[in-house]
């Protein structure tokens, strides 16, 4: 092939490469100033707003709302990331999946904590740690949210 | 003249070809360690995860395309994916069939990379490198310091009065990966600058906030130092000014050439304080920073003064 067609095709396929890549990583950087939020998508094409939130003294740390199951014997187990085998940002999903009472979040639980006694509840609560001026401050763990259970299923209240 | 021709000049004009053949070896390098140090123990992971959680990402979707909406795959196929993607790493890093090389290496990191985003949990350090790795597949970084290069010396018998100096080497198509990637830089930190102000605005800045972070990290990642610091108030404080400030004006390299001699260390700092005290890794950032250093200059003048220095001994 004649090379200055090949260098006009070679030309054209990394001025589309480039442009796009750099008008779409532009409209995701700068489209929440109007409102646009893209998040991530279209990774690897996405939007940097690591650690962007902004908080008040007295905002609960939430590394992760510790997930508690109780059986019908009255036994109150607080799941660790291990017992579900699961890094920190799936437990917190987990979390989130329960509390919307997604049953295939419920039926993996079940499956992961193998209780002799039947799972009666789930009890999502905030982590035990405060921000303030000074650095951490530990505060009673609450319970945010409680799922009942009936039969391995979400029970309607 | 057109615009058109404006475009060409710009992303065509020759570039060192040593610049962008070292950029191909320390990238790919460090992709490489990153698969086996951190890809590969992910895979393993997410292949345990419950099918529930799998969201294929566009990225995946999109490649998959001619075969339908993508499925978990087989542990047996990702882990040869996996070890395919490795070996092309190497022969890329020699410069064996580099093009070649590269484009699997590329498209291989891509693959894994976006599998494992496909369990409803992203991260943001990957994604430059994914890009970066494009483009030196689409480029001639294997035209120097590459097995390639060597047996096509060979190949014209080359000897080494008429071999032209690597460092002094320019090519048309040698430029436009350093300059898009010296491009896109400024995207990633105007966009968390961005995030911050369109969020919480300069309320962000209220020194609470980054107590916050360095406090989630430190019970996150078992960081005794970011605990540590989290006790600072007015020290965090300042950092969230200099942070906003670097993230909102690091654009201004590509305008004002010399203030990289800036920006490049404060960034460096701030990219290692974070890697340090929030064990956030960004390796990539770090290494990608190199695409502002004209490295066959630096060479050149290292050698320089190398010769200066030894006629210097001689005389004396």
């Amino acid at each position: 092939m004649d090379k200055s067609l090949l260098d006009n095709i070679y030309k054209s396929t990394v001025s589309a490469f480039v442009a796009f890549v750099l008008v779409f990583q532009a409209v995701i950087s700068l489209g929440p100033i109007v409102g646009l939020e893209v998040g991530t998508k279209y990774w690897p094409l996405l939007n940097y707003a690591m650690y962007s939130r902004s908080f008040q003294e007295g905002d609960t740390v939430n590394v992760y709302r510790p997930i508690e199951i109780v059986t019908a014997d009255g036994a109150v187990t607080e799941l660790s990331l291990d017992m579900l085998d699961l890094q920190l940002w799936h437990y917190r999903m987990l979390g989130r999946d329960l509390e919307d009472g997604r049953q295939d979040a419920l039926d993996f639980l079940i499956e992961k904590t193998a209780t002799a006694s039947p799972l009666t509840e789930v009890r999502i609560k905030s982590f035990p740690v405060v921000v303030t001026r000074d650095g951490p401050e530990l505060q009673e763990s609450e319970i945010l949210v409680r799922i009942f259970v009936e039969s391995n299923r979400f029970r309607s209240l | 003249m057109n615009i058109a021709k404006v475009w060409s000049e710009f992303w065509f004009r020759p570039g060192s070809s040593f610049d962008l053949a070292w950029l191909r070896i320390v990238l790919v390098a460090l992709q490489c360690f990153v698969l086996l140090s951190y890809s590969f123990p992910m895979l393993s992971y997410v292949l345990a995860l419950p099918e529930y959680l799998w969201e294929p990402r566009i990225v995946l979707r999109i490649l998959h395309l001619p075969f339908g909406f993508p499925s978990i795959p087989e542990e047996g196929t990702v882990i040869a994916v996996f070890w395919v993607t490795f070996a092309f790493g190497i022969l890329s890093f020699l410069g064996l069939f580099t093009r070649f090389s590269l484009s699997v290496f590329a498209l291989g990191n891509i693959v894994l990379q976006g599998f494992i985003y496909s369990f409803r949990d992203q991260h943001h350090p990957e994604a430059i490198m994914m890009l970066a790795l494009i483009a030196l597949a689409l480029s001639p970084s294997g035209r120097v310091l590459s097995i390639d290069y060597w047996r096509k010396q060979k190949r014209k018998s080359v000897t080494d009065s008429q071999s032209v100096a690597l460092l002094d080497l320019t090519e048309s198509y040698a430029r436009w990966p350093i300059v898009f990637l010296q491009l896109f830089y400024p995207l990633m930190y105007l966009s968390a600058v961005v995030s911050k102000m369109t969020r919480g605005g300069l309320e962000w800045a209220n020194g609470i906030s980054l107590q916050y972070h360095m406090i989630l990290e430190a019970y996150k990642n078992g960081s005794d130092l970011a605990l540590y610091l989290s006790q600072f108030h007015y020290l965090l404080n300042f950092a969230e000014f200099v942070v906003l400030a670097f993230q909102a004006t690091f654009f201004l390299i590509l305008f004002f050439p010399r203030l990289k001699w800036i920006y490049l260390p404060l960034g460096l700092c701030f990219h290692i304080i974070i890697y340090v005290s929030l064990r956030a890794p960004f390796p990539q950032w770090i290494v990608l920073y190199m695409i502002y250093i004209p490295w066959a200059s630096v060479f050149t003048w290292l050698a320089a003064q190398k010769v200066q220095a030894k006629s210097e001994y001689t005389n004396a």
